[in-house]
């Protein structure tokens, strides 16, 4: 008995002692931050999600950088200095950028930056073009083409893969279209003037500039010697194809670094840790932090008890848990930070039913299912959106985590809403008068019979969900709708094949431009726009597709604004997709890391680690 | 026996091609959009738009004979594919993490084998004492606890309160270290290679971040174990020739450990020979708590990412480690009783 007092009584002095112990800085010049997902690949061209970026944007560099937590002006970062049409290095007609490249700056290696670095870099991403990465955004403004393979069906006539024989060989008489490929499409876009890079669009294309800066790995600038010697693309035209979409383990960038950054890296143990040394030639100030520690740790018990033990510095925290650590002594809490984010509910306005389609019960307006153009009806529509209380959504479900969403284009961007963002959408009067009208009142005297498709895990979207059938059984006991969650893999997969009446997912910009939101999510080829169904599209073109090749030449940013908030009302309006919510960005760390700051942009792909220190 | 063996051994294939052909097939029930997953983990990588083509460029859309007949042509020729949910080949990623979850599985065994057949032994000999109810209470406890929410529990109380043992492999100051060009990884087991680079504060760091780990599996799998070593025990302790090896008047130590003990423990010898093997299977939750870089979290995650290659994989290696474990706790137990027979 006496013994096992004893032993509590040195385990609590030894747990005392740890807590003392935990007031000092731990690992005082090793920066960790632990988050909850695997690299991809280390290749900045290959890499397209957040996990990834975060690395490649420490370790290699970009033209230009925001200016702090601005996302409108620019720095002039391995360029000398930011294009523009006052000083000339941008053509009047807004299609030629030229970028003078900085001297003295030296990759890792100790290979010299070079104008033609960057040539090769940006005629690589083009050649390189992953099936699902991120060359598109430097494929569609210089070459108008979406992909590679677009331009090459273009000019052959024939789809790419059909140039090739079972053993992967390419058939020779398609050789020369591919070179002509190259030499026509590719090589003219980027040209080495001097001590500048010229990049030619194919089309004036305004949110150009905004997509180089720092913190887009997609648009950092390789090492082209280096490049060579590891065995990437050699930058001959008639090879390309040789060197495109190979899978990861093929790439011979997947797990090398060369760049310019102030951090280099040490080690990729993937799933494991990844450490980053501080590049003690870099060409700026130098980074403080010696090492930067990025560790993977999917379980949150164990990330919150190592933050909480200050062995780790930064950690990924969902919402849900953050009450968790918000106050807990050596802890800050960054929230309600801006994110260019939207979470949105989805009305497929014609549903595909080929083959049977279980989610529209009997596929008829007879109380027991819907029709395939349910929501075609924009009294339908808008009776959905008036059944969402986003107040009661960010409240209590969120707390306080997000903002309200009105329109695709989220704040601070321009086209962003402000006096529909004040204005409330919930009125379930309104939504039964909508009911009422909807398909000549017969809606109203059948009812409906429908199921909402949510992630699962996405606790929020079925929040929403859950308001709806509550607030649908409210109005009319006919109106039924089933919530049913699904693995992230049938989603795909059911989602993709246009099956979903309803459904809720999420869009996060790559730039800060409200083409980026808007594109993709209302336009009838974008990537939720084209899932909205066929009504849809034909009412898109009418309406949405002109504003979008409006806003995409224009360069006046009052013009821009005011074609962009049209989008947006309009969207709202006629309440094509519920826009459920912007999220706030939630930032946590230990008290003694200092200098971080919230970017809107840069921040949603992974942390900038130059930035940061730790003090006392 | 040696006829057996070689039966058995002959078997092994057989085993092994049902095992992966059922996971293949359980693979096939998703259609390629939905193993597409596994390279597009979120909505935010979706904007590439090249969905038909990663689709192609994987082979998704292939038959399961004709995925099986690649993948099994490969694996003959030593190689495993491309794990996508570890970004590496599955060998390399094997060879990697196995140490990893061999040397906890190694650790824990002990203290469970141990610990569970004295403790079953000495509950069993005072068979209804205040010992043996606060045991069975132990046993129960520890076999109603889902490991994972026992393994939160140590997290919480040692490290979290007590900051003694941290989860991960090593710390940041020792993992600095075995890093460094002056360290060499012989073997990849952690305690292990630190002995060999003489480097005693290394080994303690490991061990340090290894005992939270081990007290989870050693509580639970002793538990398991106290309960089959007690019954077995007590059912010996009831048969007539311990009676008459009391009444010929030998000492009760000698009744217990040579008499009874041998044919008790032949029930023990079989869980316990698969216990290890359990163990590495059990790893599957117990690293992803811990956050220990081995093959259980490997396949945890390959298996949410639906990482085909992955998945079978791991499955193919802990099938053949399935296979020779129970091949080896067969011969044991031929060995250790005479009276067994293969036929």
């Amino acid at each position: 008995m006496k013994a096992s007092k004893w032993i509590w009584i040195l385990g609590i002095c030894l747990g005392l002692a740890g807590t003392v112990w935990g007031e000092a800085i731990k690992n005082p010049d090793t920066l960790i931050e632990a988050i909850v997902s695997n690299q991809e690949s280390l290749d900045p061209y290959f890499q397209y999600d957040i996990t990834s970026n975060e690395p490649c944007k420490n370790v290699y560099e970009n033209l230009l950088a925001w200016d702090g937590a601005s996302i409108t002006e620019y720095l002039p970062w391995l360029a000398t200095q930011v294009p523009s049409k006052e000083n000339g290095l941008i053509s009047a007609d807004g299609r030629v950028y030229k970028f003078p490249i900085r001297q003295g700056v030296k990759f890792h290696n100790g290979n010299d930056l070079t104008p033609e670095d960057v040539e090769y870099t940006f005629k690589r991403a083009m050649i390189f073009d992953r099936a699902g990465g991120p060359s598109w955004m430097i494929l569609e403004p210089l070459t108008g083409f979406s992909t590679i393979e677009d331009i090459v069906k273009h000019v052959a006539g024939v789809p790419y893969a059909e140039m090739f024989d079972n053993d992967g060989n390419l058939i020779p008489k398609f050789k020369d279209h591919l070179v002509k490929v190259y030499t026509d499409y590719i090589d003219p876009t980027v040209k080495v003037e001097g001590g500048s890079v010229v990049i030619t669009l194919s089309n004036t294309y305004a949110p150009f500039l905004s997509m180089l800066p720092q913190g887009a790995a997609w648009f950092s600038i390789l090492d082209k010697e280096w490049c060579l010697e590891v065995g990437a693309w050699d930058g001959k035209a008639d090879t390309w194809w040789k060197y495109h979409d190979p899978k990861e383990q093929k790439d011979p960038l997947y797990d090398k670094m060369n760049g310019t950054g102030p951090y280099k890296l040490v080690k990729w143990d993937n799933g494991v840790e990844l450490v980053l040394e501080r590049n003690e030639n870099y060409w700026g100030e130098k980074p403080k932090m010696k090492y930067v520690k990025i560790l993977t740790m999917e379980e949150w018990s164990t990330r919150k008890a190592a933050l909480l033990a200050g062995d780790v510095d930064i950690a990924i925290v969902d919402p849900q848990y953050l009450g968790q650590v918000e106050g807990q002594p050596g802890i800050r809490v960054h929230k309600g930070l801006e994110q260019l984010s939207v979470y949105m509910l989805f009305f497929n306005q014609t549903i595909n039913t080929e083959g049977g389609n279980r989610y529209i019960g009997s596929g008829q307006l007879d109380g027991e299912g819907i029709p395939p153009d349910f929501f075609s009806d924009i009294h339908v529509r808008k009776a959905f959106a008036a059944m969402y209380d986003t107040q009661t959504l960010i409240n209590d479900v969120q707390g306080g985590n997000a903002i309200p969403a009105f329109g695709p284009i989220v704040k601070p961007l321009i086209g962003w809403l402000p006096d529909m963002a004040e204005g409330h959408r919930f009125d379930l009067k309104k939504a039964e008068e909508e009911f009422k009208l909807a398909f000549g009142g017969r809606l109203w005297e059948k009812g409906f019979k429908l199921t909402a498709a949510y992630t699962t895990g996405r606790m929020v979207t079925k929040a929403v969900m859950d308001m709806l059938v509550y607030n649908a059984r409210k109005i009319n006991p006919k109106f039924k709708i089933e919530v049913q969650t699904f693995a992230w893999s049938t989603l795909l997969s059911d989602y993709l094949k246009g099956v979903y009446p309803l459904w809720g997912l999420e869009w996060n910009a790559d730039y800060p431009d409200p083409h980026n939101m808007a594109y993709p999510i209302l336009h009838p080829t974008g990537f939720y726009g084209a899932a909205l169904g066929a009504a849809y599209h034909k009412w898109a073109e009418q309406h949405i597709n002109p504003l979008l090749d409006q806003g995409l030449v224009e360069f006046d940013l009052e013009k821009r604004r005011s074609i962009y908030e049209k989008i947006g009302r309009l969207a709202e309006e006629n309440a094509v997709i519920l826009f459920l919510y912007q999220p706030t960005r939630i930032h946590v760390e230990r008290t003694w890391v200092k200098g971080w700051f919230n970017n809107p942009i840069t921040e949603s792909t992974g942390r900038h680690f130059y930035l940061l220190n730790k003090s006392l | 026996m040696t006829a057996y063996i070689i039966r058995r051994i002959l078997l092994i294939p057989v085993i092994l091609i049902g095992v992966t052909l059922f996971v293949f097939a359980l693979m096939q029930m998703l259609d390629p959009y939905q193993l597409l997953s596994a390279y597009v983990s979120s909505p935010a990588e979706l904007k590439g738009q090249n969905l038909e083509r990663l689709i192609s460029k994987y082979g998704l859309d292939k038959s399961l004979p004709e995925k099986y007949w690649t993948w099994t042509k490969n694996v003959l020729g030593g190689d495993l594919g491309w794990a996508e949910s570890a970004s590496m080949p599955v060998m390399e990623a094997i060879k990697r993490k196995f140490p990893l979850t061999f040397e906890l599985a190694f650790y824990a065994f002990f203290p469970i084998i141990l610990g569970g057949i004295w403790v079953g032994k000495a509950t069993a000999v005072k068979h209804n004492s205040v010992f043996d109810h606060a045991t069975r209470v132990f046993v129960i406890m520890g076999w109603s606890f889902p490991d994972f929410v026992f393994g939160l529990l140590v997290i919480l109380f040692f490290y979290s309160v007590l900051g003694w043992f941290p989860p991960g492999a090593l710390s940041n100051w020792a993992s600095q270290v075995v890093e460094s060009g002056d360290y060499s990884n012989y073997t990849r087991i952690l305690t292990l290679d630190a002995l060999l680079n003489g480097r005693l504060d290394i080994f303690w760091d490991a061990l340090r971040h290894l005992i939270g780990p081990i007290i989870t599996m050693t509580y639970l799998w002793s538990a398991f174990l106290i309960r089959i070593t007690r019954s077995g025990m007590l059912e010996v302790l009831r048969k007539d020739y311990i009676r008459t090896a009391r009444a010929k008047g030998l000492s009760e130590k000698t009744v217990i450990n040579k008499h009874a003990s041998k044919n008790a423990m032949i029930p023990v010898l079989t869980v316990s020979g698969r216990l290890l093997i359990y163990m590495l299977a059990e790893t599957v939750i117990i690293e992803t708590i811990f956050n220990r870089p081995g093959m259980g979290k490997f396949i945890a995650y390959a298996a949410q990412q639906l990482d085909y290659p992955g998945i079978l994989g791991g499955t193919l290696f802990f099938a053949v480690l399935l296979v020779l474990g129970n091949l080896i706790v067969d011969i044991l137990y031929a060995i250790y009783d005479p009276r067994i027979e293969y036929k």
